[in-house]
């Protein structure tokens, strides 16, 4: 175990490395670049072409790379063509932004999601299963951005209980209570669609779970239900659940544009939004190197996890072997 | 195993609280909304001072450093924290701003100007001739970062005989000159802060220390830009405590804001003026955009006939293009100049929509309605591309109206809708491109045609739709030279004329720009150029 997990770490690098290369590639045989956003058609081709070498943007693309990746190992990440800033100060000042708005997401999805998976997978076919499947299925089909601005309408406009946008009120002292109230529009909007599948999937798991054979033996040897349910077949439902889970980590720090976009969340989504049209490489690379590597752990601790979590898959030599 | 969920759970709930409460970006003073009458000194008798106004915008600054300000936004914030040696007013008129006043040499070669005394700057430094001297030698320096030099290439050097006094010894006539040193062009910034920094690194882009009405109060990036009141400005001092930019990023959450008072204050969005010209707590307030144009590429041999330029000007109706795309939000443009500028002709041909006298033209120019309908020469059809910037549903459907009104000519117009940044650099930037639909900047001085109408320009600036005139050219260079506004209006005029006759481009409409703000908020008076110009007279 601890040699699969090691070969996975130094796995890592070559992926990471590989996945920088075809982003720097795709980045910068895109149309259109930094200089033109800032400079627009006002600009003569003499002084863009200044702005150009200034930044370093005429150089052969390899040579860019090279250079991007020299200093990279040195931790820094470069700074961004708009404000002259290191990208590396504007990432970490949108991370607390989108970790705040994530993992409230993430946490409100897991807690109701899983749990009405639970209940309607307990409750196989009655009243509150088929509920549990409405719900699911809408929740899972309403497109986020009209949900969005329905809600703003409701509870922003018409109602005035909730603010409308933002992470805080501009005027005035923010207080918690301030900063929880423009909490709960975004969180719920980019968590409604993970609990919608996380309700069928939870469901189906468990009631995959529920049918096999050794839970029916032990109840009928006089196991009391629940204490099955809460230390058998619940846990082993996880397992799917916790895999899934390990493969969401890199969302939260990616953020989301379009929940960002509507709530003006100032999160590493619009971060990312922003510096694509505006070309800012700088920007756009240091989130790809940060997500990248997200979705890296994030594999490997959904598969260890998932190891863990059952202990008939072990890996060792050769792959995962089942028993 | 239920204890150990329960326990991930609790934990991942108090951290996302602590990493919340951990955020450092939150406003710090506590803004009263309601107007105050005491407090600040040099208030308007009848009016009440104080109060705070936040203006909602889906725009943020890039930086707060004259020096590196290029783009609109940056601009206006920059006209709130600095000053220029002049100032731009709502007619366009170039009034003193840090200089008092200002004269030329018999050979136009130096500029002396008066600076103000009392100056200021935001930390209590007084403001000296040194200060401009270091903002212009900044710029000129080649090795800096800063905005486009050309602008300021005339300057040979500039002398401070003493701390009120500077003067500019230029390489060559420059009547545009006093507009190249107005706020919006390029405000003056403190030697004693920035001559020893980097100006892609310093905190100055961030925190910047200027001379004028407002002081940066808290950058929150992607939020919130809020200034403050300076006491101590030499101009009309501030009657309100407090301006807010609240950045959204949404057109509609936006709209709704402005409709339900959660902001004080924005750019209308066309869709809705009819709903905020309804809402009796907001008044509106219009100025105008730059000129939205049909370019030809006139390289392309399609184009090379004037006939054929002035049948497509008669054979598009652009009266119905403000009522029926516009509602009535636009007015008909002739050129690139600004309708209020004192350069503006009023009185060049318009072509009035003509689809008989168009179709003779092209008739005159040897193009025959083909077997399908197209218009032929030669052998050649009469298509070509119209290209434009994506996503931008006034222009979608100004193409789509043109293709179907120049269609009627028996001419094939195929719209093409590019990425914004793709289309300006790799099509309109090199001239790769066969019709375009966009739009000039706001500009202050007539000399603007230059760099976009001058043939030395091909390819060196902005001509991208390849205009040659001998005529226009020695005009332009006329009217670069001549001081004298009344002999200049006259070459401008002419320059106007000719242009219009010749037809290289085709000019649709300078946008209007609404603005809405609370009915309580009075001063407001938006310039093509700036809506907050003039934020130091507004008041509650």
């Amino acid at each position: 175990m601890g040699s699969y997990i090691l070969r996975r770490l130094l796995l890592a690098f070559p992926l990471l490395l590989a996945v920088t290369i075809v982003c720097f590639a795709i980045l910068h045989l895109t149309p259109g670049d930094p200089v033109t956003f800032l400079y627009g058609t006002d600009a003569t081709p003499a002084e863009l072409a200044r702005a150009r070498a200034m930044w370093g943007l005429d150089d052969p693309i390899h040579i860019q790379y090279l250079k991007w990746l020299w200093n990279f190992m040195h931790g820094n990440l470069g700074r961004s063509y708009v404000d002259g800033r290191p990208v590396l100060d504007i990432i970490m000042e949108r991370v607390p932004a989108t970790l705040t708005l994530t993992l409230t997401a993430f946490v409100l999805a897991l807690v109701v999601g899983v749990g009405l998976g639970v209940l309607s997978a307990m409750r196989s076919l009655s009243l509150v299963d088929y509920l549990a499947n409405l719900l699911a299925t809408t929740l899972y089909s309403t497109p986020s951005f009209w949900l969005a601005l329905l809600l703003i309408m409701l509870f922003a406009v018409q109602l005035k209980w909730l603010p409308s946008s933002g992470m805080i009120s501009v005027d005035g002292p923010s207080s918690l209570g301030d900063r929880l109230a423009h909490l709960v529009l975004p969180a719920f909007v980019l968590a409604f669609r993970e609990i919608g599948r996380l309700i069928r999937f939870t469901r189906a798991s468990m009631l995959d779970v529920l049918r096999q054979d050794y839970l029916r033996t032990a109840v009928a040897k006089g196991l009391p239900a629940s204490r099955m349910i809460l230390r058998h077949a619940f846990p082993n439902a996880l397992i799917p659940i916790i895999t899934v889970v390990g493969l969401t980590l890199p969302t939260l720090l990616a953020g989301s544009i379009v929940v960002e976009s509507v709530f003006s969340w100032p999160g590493m989504g619009m971060l990312a939004w922003d510096a694509a049209k505006a070309r800012n490489y700088g920007i756009l690379m240091g989130d790809i190197v940060l997500v990248g590597a997200l979705v890296i752990i994030g594999n490997l601790i959904a598969d260890v996890a998932y190891s863990v979590a059952d202990p008939r898959i072990r890996y060792g030599k050769g792959e995962a072997s089942a028993a | 195993m239920r204890k150990v969920i329960w326990a991930i759970l609790v934990l991942m709930l108090a951290s996302a609280g602590l990493v919340g409460c951990g955020d450092s970006s939150r406003g710090t003073a506590s803004g009263t909304p309601a107007a105050t009458a005491s407090g600040s000194q040099g208030a308007v008798p009848t009016a009440k001072t104080g109060g705070t106004v936040v203006y909602g915008t889906l725009f943020e600054p890039a930086t707060l450093n004259p020096l590196q300000a290029t783009d609109v936004v940056s601009k206006w914030a920059v006209e709130l924290i600095f000053d220029g040696l002049v100032y731009v007013n709502d007619k366009m008129e170039m009034k003193p701003g840090l200089a008092t006043e200002w004269s030329t040499s018999p050979d136009g070669l130096e500029w002396t100007f008066k600076l103000r005394n009392g100056v200021r700057w935001h930390d209590g430094v007084p403001f000296t001739a040194d200060d401009v001297r270091f903002t212009y030698e900044t710029v000129l320096n080649k090795d800096t970062k800063t905005i486009p030099k050309t602008d300021y290439a005339s300057i040979a050097r500039i002398e401070t005989p003493d701390l009120q006094t500077v003067r500019f010894y230029l390489k060559e006539k420059s009547a545009p000159f006093l507009s190249k040193l107005a706020t919006n062009a390029l405000a003056i910034v403190p030697k004693h802060i920035l001559e020893n920094q980097d100006l892609n690194t310093t905190d100055f882009n961030r925190k910047p220390i200027g001379t004028g009405p407002f002081v940066v109060e808290e950058w929150a990036q992607g939020q919130k830009l809020s200034v403050k009141a300076n006491p101590n400005y030499f101009g009309t001092k501030p009657a309100l405590d407090k301006i807010i930019w609240k950045k959204l990023t949404d057109s509609n959450v936006l709209s709704l804001q402005l409709l339900n008072g959660e902001v004080d204050g924005a750019a209308v969005n066309p869709e809705i003026i009819g709903q905020v010209k309804a809402n009796n707590t907001l008044s509106t307030y219009e100025t105008v955009d730059a000129n939205t144009y049909i370019g030809f590429q006139l390289d392309n041999p399609l184009f090379q006939d004037k006939r054929v330029r002035q049948a497509l000007s008669y054979g598009l109706d652009r009266d119905a293009i403000l009522t029926q795309i516009l509602k009535g939000q636009g007015i008909r443009s002739t050129s690139h100049i600004m309708p209020n500028s004192w350069a503006y002709n009023p009185d060049v041909e318009k072509f009035g929509f003509n689809q008989a006298k168009a179709k003779q033209l092209l008739a005159d120019a040897g193009w025959k309605p083909g077997p399908d309908g197209v218009l032929t020469k030669d052998g050649q059809k009469f298509k070509f591309t119209l290209l434009t910037n994506a996503g931008d549903k006034t222009r979608e459907a100004v193409s789509l109206f043109v293709r179907q009104q120049w269609g009627e000519l028996g001419v094939q117009v195929e719209p093409q809708y590019l990425d914004l940044n793709t289309f300006i650099q790799e099509r309109v930037l090199k001239r790769n491109f066969e019709a375009i639909l966009l739009s000039g900047s706001v500009n202050v001085d007539p000399d603007y045609l230059y760099r976009n109408f001058h043939s030395k320009a091909i390819g060196t600036a902005n001509n991208f739709l390849s205009y040659r005139n001998d005529q226009v050219d020695k005009l332009l260079e006329e009217g670069q030279v001549t001081l004298d506004q009344q002999a200049r209006q006259k070459i401008y005029f002419e320059i106007q004329k000719l242009m219009a006759d010749d037809a290289p481009q085709v000019p649709l409409y300078y946008p209007k720009v609404t603005y809405a703000f609370k009915k309580t908020i009075q001063g407001i008076n938006p310039s093509p150029i700036n809506l907050f110009w003039n934020a130091e007279a507004w008041h509650y």
